[in-house]
């Protein structure tokens, strides 16, 4: 019950509030230019990488992006950045 | 940019990684803060890079997750270092080349003037030398306000100066008086008179102070008196009771002739240029040259353009290094007479060049009466320009007895 009911209240907060998402809910923002380059934020780790696909741990779900020659031109803790030829970005639950 | 040289400086590896839990070492660096950049898949195993201090921290996360790492490449300033580390000339050449860079920096190589119209570079240059302040002075022997104050007091001209010492330039800022004939008004204590300084017919005579001693329209002899500095106190039946002396000051117009006398030779050597240009590169390190060997100069006539170029890094490290390009253009010479028209647009020339000076001495040119006379060798112009112009110069006032009263004193008894 109390679970339940202080979630909509934490939502209806930062939606009342108008304060930014990423903060509070910890929400993955992607930035992707092109098909050549993404730009992961808030993201937990890497779950499995290969030049074809990268799976990332968010938060709330996971994600996968799909493509050819798939590289990782930095990361850090909380910011990665990705080149090469993408075809798809999937939200996993 | 920026980043990749930091990166450079601090050094970095290329490794390769490989073992059984690849993305959990991810995971755990970027959760201590290492950075790893250029990921790539190859393979079986993951290639990256590293910097060489985050490397050194990677051991107890290589044994967490049973990977191993092999380095493929090192890149960076601290391996470049070890790798060269015997070439102990290579280094004292480094050294050697920062010591030499500062010890010139340490000199004046190059000195730039500005301003100067009537005042040469050459004049100023060589006043330069004459203090020892001239091409490879040290700098901190040059104390610029007083330098700026000596040049205003060894030319009279210089009304401002400046000078500024940027790297191993000088530059002399400075303004000269337009005009300078201007004549200066003594002020010594002393009476003076303004007496003519050439002969001449008034024109115009306004005194502010002394006595006029001339009028208008009258012809006055080198050192005649204009104006007398010397007041006379007259008593009531006109005789000098007293003198009282003054610095006269007036403004006097004098009519004054210059005589013109210009002849140059009816034949002058023409040169024809025959095309043939050699050219010879040298350097110049102070007063050493070092001229390139394979050149000859076989020409019998010819003219020599020389151009330098200092060697300088930026715009104001002037090094004491020339280039210099000296190009021989060979000529035919050949005997040429003027024609009479050329000789007389010549003598024209020669004429109004003359008058510019002059005109630039704010003299006036009333009238030029002068003929041009062409024989068989010669052309000779001759004649006379009348000109108005600003005449008088200073001269001390003669100091006379003040004669004894008259026998009558009725007058100066009170």
């Amino acid at each position: 019950m109390g679970k339940s009911s202080k979630r909509p209240l934490k939502k209806q907060f930062v939606e009342t509030l108008e304060l930014p998402r990423d903060l509070f809910f910890g929400s993955v923002i992607i930035t992707v230019t092109g098909r050549e380059e993404v730009i992961v934020e808030n993201y937990k780790g890497i779950l499995e990488y290969t030049r074809e696909s990268i799976r990332l741990q968010t938060k709330n779900c996971k994600l996968f992006l799909s493509g050819k020659n798939l590289k990782i031109v930095y990361y850090t803790n909380d910011e990665m950045k990705i080149t090469g030829f993408l075809e798809q970005i999937t939200y996993e639950p | 940019m920026f980043l990749s040289i930091i990166k450079f400086f601090q050094g970095f590896v290329c490794v390769r990684l490989s073992g059984y839990a690849p993305e959990r070492f991810f995971n755990l660096c970027s959760n201590r803060n290492i950075l790893i950049w250029n990921l790539e898949r190859n393979g079986d195993a993951y290639e990256f890079c590293i910097s060489v201090r985050a490397f050194l921290e990677l051991r107890p996360i290589l044994r967490k997750t049973k990977t191993r790492l092999v380095i493929l490449r090192r890149f960076g300033f601290p391996f470049w270092m070890h790798r060269y580390r015997k070439r102990k000339i290579f280094f004292g050449g480094i050294l050697l080349f920062l010591g030499l860079l500062f010890l010139m920096s340490q000199f004046i190589w190059n000195i730039e003037i500005n301003g100067n119209s009537y005042i040469t570079d050459e004049t100023i240059l060589s006043y330069l030398e004459e203090r020892h302040l001239a091409f490879g002075t040290p700098k901190k022997e040059i104390d610029s306000s007083k330098l700026e104050e000596d040049l205003r007091i060894a030319f009279d001209d210089v009304i401002w100066t400046s000078v500024k010492i940027n790297g191993t330039k000088m530059t002399i800022d400075l303004q000269e008086n337009i005009k300078n004939s201007e004549r200066e008004r003594p002020n010594d204590g002393k009476a003076y008179d303004i007496v003519a300084d050439k002969d001449a017919v008034i024109d115009s005579i306004i005194t502010r102070q002394g006595t006029p001693k001339v009028a208008e329209k009258a012809t006055v002899k080198k050192g005649d008196i204009l104006v007398c500095g010397r007041l006379d106190i007259l008593g009531d039946g006109g005789e000098v009771m007293d003198y009282q002396y003054c610095v006269s000051d007036a403004d006097i117009m004098g009519i004054t002739t210059y005589p013109y006398e210009d002849s140059f030779s009816m034949t002058y050597e023409k040169k024809n240029p025959t095309g043939n240009i050699k050219k010879q590169y040298a350097a110049r390190l102070f007063q050493y040259y070092l001229p390139l060997p394979s050149f000859q100069n076989n020409y019998k006539y010819f003219d020599k353009y020389t151009s330098e170029y200092q060697i300088h890094i930026c715009s104001d490290f002037y090094l004491p290094l020339f280039f210099e390009v000296n190009r021989y253009e060979e000529y035919v010479p050949q005997q040429e007479k003027y024609k009479e028209n050329e000789a007389k647009e010549l003598a024209g020339i020669h004429l109004s060049t003359y008058l510019e000076k002059l005109r630039e001495k704010d003299i006036q040119i009333l009238e030029k009466n002068v003929m041009i006379d062409i024989d068989e060798k010669n052309c000779r112009a001759s004649g006379t320009i009348t000109v108005k112009e600003k005449i008088g110069s200073y001269a001390p006032t003669e100091v006379l007895e003040v004669p004894e009263p008259p026998a009558d004193e009725g007058i100066n008894t009170q």
